[in-house]
């Protein structure tokens, strides 16, 4: 591997490159892995500090890693295992059309139980499941993200599925 | 094992158009799209990634600005000690130099004037009306080279001397009072009259009797280690040579009258080539023992 041109990210525009490549990713991992309880837009912010304190001590291609420990490690300290409950929106789409009250209401059923499924996911399926699905992410770019290989992502997103799919069966 | 990487391939978005058709032959297929939908549902909600780095920027800040303000903060201790020091050392700002025997002092005036300060001597100047007034308070003898600007005047008990810009000695010592100019012009004024005195001109008054000499130095000899008189009083003479060296000079018998005077110099780093120089003319011995000399007349 080439040596890198700077040894560390002190430098602010490094550090701002740093921060538009990551930060979003970073807290979408948290948010889908761990859910909205625990800030994790806080945890971002802190990893991105933690990341400025240690400048000298850290090099460009090791930030990343850096980063998603630091906020992983941020969110582990807080978390008590207890049910990752993601929200879902009440988004307008193009069924605007015909949603009549029976349609509504399944619906509505529908997503409190995909929501009680997404809970009972592992974190590391539901984080690789949702970049893919929810954020519409390819496999290849969630490998790169998460630092884990293309056929693991695969594996990890088709188990969710499959999981989903039983649970929502099953009730 | 097929229908998985058909599947994933759906997830991965890679299907072809013939791969779709057989996708939706699947009996799960209608769950996995339901779910696909639904899943839609669950995005986070936005980050704030301005927010975020806005708030990341003053984190940063604080963590420089603390290091900063232990940075400003030693400066500004270290300040307040130098003023705290000057404050005490120079009341009133005025600053003062005194040189003792055998030695002389290099003194740099605001307005980067040079005074070279001869030995025994003492000088005084207010620092904070420096601009305005340059002026000097001179007991004893120096050699003063001013940078050009307004008026500067040297007073001595015996009289001033004022220039603008120029190099001129002056000496001031009991009843004697010599001022030599080096450059430029200088105006000398005593008590009973004014003179101006050009480059290369020596004003003296010795006991109220005062008259103007040619030089022929560039510099007064003291300022190398030499002193030099004309026509001085020998009294005067040996004086300078006690404020040159460390001794005291006995000299109870010998007669102080005006015919007495002295042309010529002694160095200053000999005090027995000095004694010579000075003894042999009036046809005097000397006796040195410890830091006390006798001079007597030679039988």
């Amino acid at each position: 591997m080439a040596k890198p041109l700077k040894d560390n990210v002190c430098e602010e525009r490094l550090f701002s490159k740093l921060y538009n490549e990551h930060a979003t990713h970073l807290f979408n991992f948290l948010y889908y892995k761990f859910g909205d309880q625990l800030q994790p837009q806080d945890k971002v912010q802190e990893a991105f500090v933690k990341l400025w304190k240690k400048c000298k001590d850290v090099p460009p291609n090791k930030a990343k890693s850096f980063l998603f420990t630091v906020a992983n490690n941020l969110m582990l300290n807080e978390y008590n295992h207890q049910k990752v409950v993601l929200k879902y929106q009440q988004k307008q789409t193009k069924k605007v059309n015909h949603q009549d009250p029976q349609f509504l209401v399944e619906e509505k059923e529908y997503l409190e139980k995909f929501q009680n499924a997404l809970a009972k996911l592992t974190e590391a399926q539901r984080v690789a499941f949702m970049m893919n699905r929810t954020e519409g992410k390819k496999h290849k770019e969630i490998a790169e993200i998460l630092g884990i290989s293309r056929k693991a992502v695969e594996k990890r997103i088709y188990s969710a599925l499959k999981k989903l799919r039983e649970d929502l069966k099953e009730i | 094992m097929k229908e998985e990487k058909l599947i994933q391939k759906w997830l991965d978005g890679e299907l072809s158009a013939e791969e779709q058709r057989e996708l939706e032959q699947l009996d799960a297929f209608k769950d996995y799209q339901k779910i696909a939908e639904a899943s839609t549902y669950f995005k986070a909600p936005t980050f704030d990634a301005n927010a975020t780095y806005e708030k990341i920027k003053e984190e940063q800040q604080k963590h420089q600005a603390t290091n900063w303000l232990s940075v400003v903060g030693k400066i500004a201790a270290i300040l307040v000690m130098a003023f705290l020091s000057y404050t005490m050392f120079f009341t009133n700002s005025t600053q003062e130099f005194t040189t003792e025997i055998a030695s002389t002092e290099n003194i740099t005036l605001p307005d980067n004037s040079l005074i070279n300060l001869n030995a025994g001597s003492h000088l005084s100047f207010n620092e904070d009306a420096w601009e305005d007034n340059r002026f000097i308070a001179l007991d004893g003898e120096a050699f003063f080279k001013v940078a050009k600007g307004e008026k500067f005047t040297v007073e001595t008990a015996l009289g001033s001397v004022s220039v603008k810009g120029t190099q001129f000695n002056v000496k001031q010592r009991n009843n004697l009072f010599v001022v030599t100019c080096y450059e430029g012009l200088v105006e000398v004024k005593t008590e009973k009259e004014t003179v101006l005195l050009p480059a290369g001109k020596e004003f003296r008054q010795i006991n109220e009797q005062s008259l103007v000499d040619n030089i022929s130095t560039t510099s007064p000899s003291w300022t190398q280690g030499k002193s030099s008189f004309t026509s001085t009083p020998l009294k005067e003479v040996l004086n300078e040579l006690e404020r040159q060296y460390d001794i005291q000079i006995q000299a109870k018998n010998l007669t102080f009258d005006a015919h007495r005077t002295f042309t010529g110099s002694f160095v200053h780093h000999n005090l027995d080539q000095a004694l010579k120089a000075i003894t042999i003319p009036f046809h005097l011995t000397y006796k040195i023992e410890g830091s006390s000399v006798s001079i007597v007349e030679r039988e």
